[in-house]
């Protein structure tokens, strides 16, 4: 009989660390405006190594997340959902606007669902990369 | 940067340490010599496995070592008559329809720096077999050793214990390998070469113009050696002649090469750091002998280390010396793969480009002590059939060009297009990787930005073909060296070969850069054409893959 509030008890608690987490995250980035992409993974792509871990957007836009320096939360889908962006909404959103200075305004995030109702939330940051091997 | 490195190089080496003992001392290692003789097969083995598994060889070397008649696996064969042991970890081994012949190193006890000692055991196609020493003269220079092969003296040796093989008729007919050589000849002025910027000034034609020839090189029989009565350091072998059924009016020439010392020049470096410096030392340090093979020392360097470390009892500190050199000497590298180097078109090529300044300033932009990248050059048989070459982006700092050995079927100047075409892309990664400062090109907002401000031409391009496409993303550099690069691989052509005209030089700077696809010859477009060749006109176009065409045709391959 104590099971149901003990269950209510531990999903405030995870709510509030969420809130927490989130809020310092905000901190942290200085109240630029978030950028959430879902990741997807039929179009998308991650590759990882010892401490980091790139994802690659429609598989073409890099981004890096970085252990010890970015953060990694778990985060309830429903709570997110209304906030993710596309790729292509993103450059619409800046049309216009100088490149790349204005990947400067945003903090950007990579969302991973996990489970039915939760997911990753990845703090990562834009990078250029090249890594093709060019034939001739 | 490249010291990153350092920890690669000591991680292999502990791995090499601890998967040594994995390995199987009698598992034949062959390995076909470098460079192939003609009509023979010249083939060097590791180890023991070919006196074990060759039972005519086994039993004539058990005779040659009375003290140790049953142990072939052991490194040396100790021969009392001649006072010599042959180190039987090496086998080089020469077929031929007459023969096989198996030459092993000499060891003495009191060697000669004057002049190494080949063993030479033969079988005859009828199985008689003969036992000759050779001893070559050494010609030393600072970077590498050499032997003055025509004055190499050859003595039929034998024993009680030996099978003697007479020979009055036959001789040992010695091979030496010279390399090819390249002859630039004035005009007949005797002012302008092919390489003057001025040559049209030269009003000579035919025999009287400029040229620039190079020979192949390859192997030269440099004549049978008669067989000396005796040897210059040891006792004489008796005379006479036993056994045997080669017939005096039909000599067998037997073809020997030179088997250098198989302990290579380093060892006295890895005994040191190693395993066998002071008892008081607690580092565990080690260097891969793979790696350490990989960096071609110079006699010169070799020698200076060694002693250094002798000079100073191979202490930790002088092992930590000789560590630094080894790693800044591996920082300056340039990686040659042994498929590369052995293939004769690409290290030829290769070699004359070297010579010609803009290829070979490219060159040392990898080689400089503080240089962000590692270049590879290495050959494949397995890649696509319309592929020349790639060039792959940096990985841990290495970049990596790889030539298809399917594709030498072209004129030398093409292949040396492709060499000049892909070293660009490696100078492209390069500028890329010195600003991301990874040991992949991993660019950040700063970074990017500092890309634009110190290369401007390169940003644009990346931005334009690569990064800020929402679709998949074109070829950047190549749509940057179809605009703007083809200036230097023209000169870098006119370097390597100089005999031919403005126009061909012209189109061939085109050759991978006219973009890809399906191609239409009505118009001369790909169906992903670059921006630079599409703004040709298609008469133009049309011209210049006609003299591409010409050209090809009218050139020898060079494989």
């Amino acid at each position: 009989m104590y099971l149901i509030p003990l269950i209510q008890i531990v999903n405030n608690m995870k709510n509030l660390i969420f809130i927490l987490l989130v809020s310092s995250m905000s901190l942290c980035a200085q109240k630029n405006e978030k950028i959430i992409f879902q990741f997807e993974k039929q179009k998308d792509w991650l590759g990882e190594s010892n401490d980091e871990t790139i994802f690659k957007i429609n598989n073409v836009h890099s981004f890096r997340f970085i252990k010890n320096k970015h953060e990694k939360i778990d985060v309830k889908y429903d709570s997110i959902r209304d906030n993710f962006t596309s790729y292509d909404s993103f450059l619409q959103k800046n049309k216009g606007k100088k490149y790349p200075e204005y990947f400067n305004e945003y903090s950007f995030y990579i969302f991973i669902k996990e489970k039915e109702n939760y997911g990753c939330l990845i703090e990562v940051e834009k990078i250029w990369t090249v890594e093709d091997k060019i034939v001739d | 940067m490249k010291n990153k490195t350092a920890m690669l190089f000591l991680i292999v080496g502990a791995m090499t340490l601890f998967f040594a003992c994995q390995k199987d001392d009698v598992q034949p290692e062959k390995q076909i010599v470098g460079k192939q003789l003609p009509d023979l097969k010249a083939t060097i083995f590791r180890g023991n496995s070919i006196i074990k598994s060759n039972r005519k060889l086994n039993t004539a070397i058990q005779k040659f070592s009375p003290k140790h008649k049953n142990d072939v696996l052991q490194r040396t064969i100790y021969s009392e008559t001649y006072d010599l042991s042959i180190d039987t970890t090496v086998v080089q081994q020469i077929e031929t329809s007459d023969y096989v012949s198996y030459t092993f190193y000499v060891e003495r006890e009191s060697p000669s720096s004057a002049i190494l000692e080949n063993y030479v055991f033969t079988v005859y196609e009828n199985d008689s077999i003969s036992q000759m020493l050779i001893a070559y003269p050494i010609v030393n220079t600072s970077d590498y050793i050499t032997y003055d092969i025509p004055n190499a003296m050859v003595t039929y040796i034998q024993d009680d214990l030996l099978i003697y093989q007479r020979s009055t008729t036959s001789c040992a007919s010695l091979m030496e390998f010279q390399e090819g050589v390249c002859v630039s000849k004035k005009c007949k002025d005797n002012i302008h070469s092919v390489f003057s910027e001025d040559l049209a000034a030269c009003i000579w034609n035919g025999i009287y113009a400029a040229s620039y020839t190079c020979t192949e090189g390859g192997w030269v029989d440099t004549g049978c050696i008669n067989h000396m009565g005796g040897r210059p350091d040891g006792p004489a072998p008796p005379d006479g002649s036993s056994g045997g059924s080669q017939n005096d009016n039909d000599p067998v020439v037997v073809v020997v090469v030179p088997l250098p010392d198989p302990t290579p020049a380093y060892q006295g470096i890895l005994n040191c750091i190693n395993g066998m410096g002071g008892l008081d030392q607690t580092d565990n340090t080690i260097i891969d002998e793979a790696l350490l093979a990989s960096l071609n020392l110079t006699m010169a360097q070799t020698s200076q280390m060694i002693n250094y470390l002798a000079d100073n009892s191979c202490s930790e500190q002088a092992q930590a010396d000789v560590i630094e050199e080894l790693l800044a000497i591996f920082d300056e590298q340039i990686f040659i793969d042994e498929e590369f180097e052995n293939n004769a078109c690409l290290k030829s090529v290769y070699d004359a480009m070297g010579k010609a300044s803009t290829f070979n300033n490219y060159l040392k932009n990898f080689e400089a002590e503080f240089s962000v990248a590692h270049l590879r050059f290495s050959s494949s048989t397995t890649l696509p059939s319309g592929t020349n070459a790639e060039t792959s982006a940096p990985e841990n700092y290495l970049i990596e060009i790889t030539f298809n050995e399917n594709k030498l079927n072209r004129p030398r100047l093409s292949v040396a297009r492709t060499f000049i075409h892909e070293i660009i892309h490696a100078e492209i990664f390069r500028k890329l990787l010195a600003v991301a400062q990874h040991p992949s090109i991993q660019l950040d907002q700063n970074q990017i930005i500092q890309l634009r401000n110190d290369y401007p031409g390169l940003y644009d391009y990346y931005m334009r073909w690569k990064w800020n496409l929402p679709q998949t993303p074109s070829s950047a550099q190549h749509e940057a060296m179809a605009q703007h690069y083809r200036d230097i691989i023209k000169q870098a052509l006119e370097e390597y070969d100089g005999t031919q005209t403005e126009m061909t030089y012209n189109a061939l700077t085109w050759i991978g850069l006219m973009g890809s696809g399906t191609f239409n010859e009505t118009t001369g477009l790909y169906s992903n054409s670059t921006q630079a060749w599409r703004n040709l006109n298609q008469t133009e176009r049309l011209n210049i893959i006609n003299t591409q065409n010409v050209f090809n045709s009218a050139n020898p391959n060079c494989q």
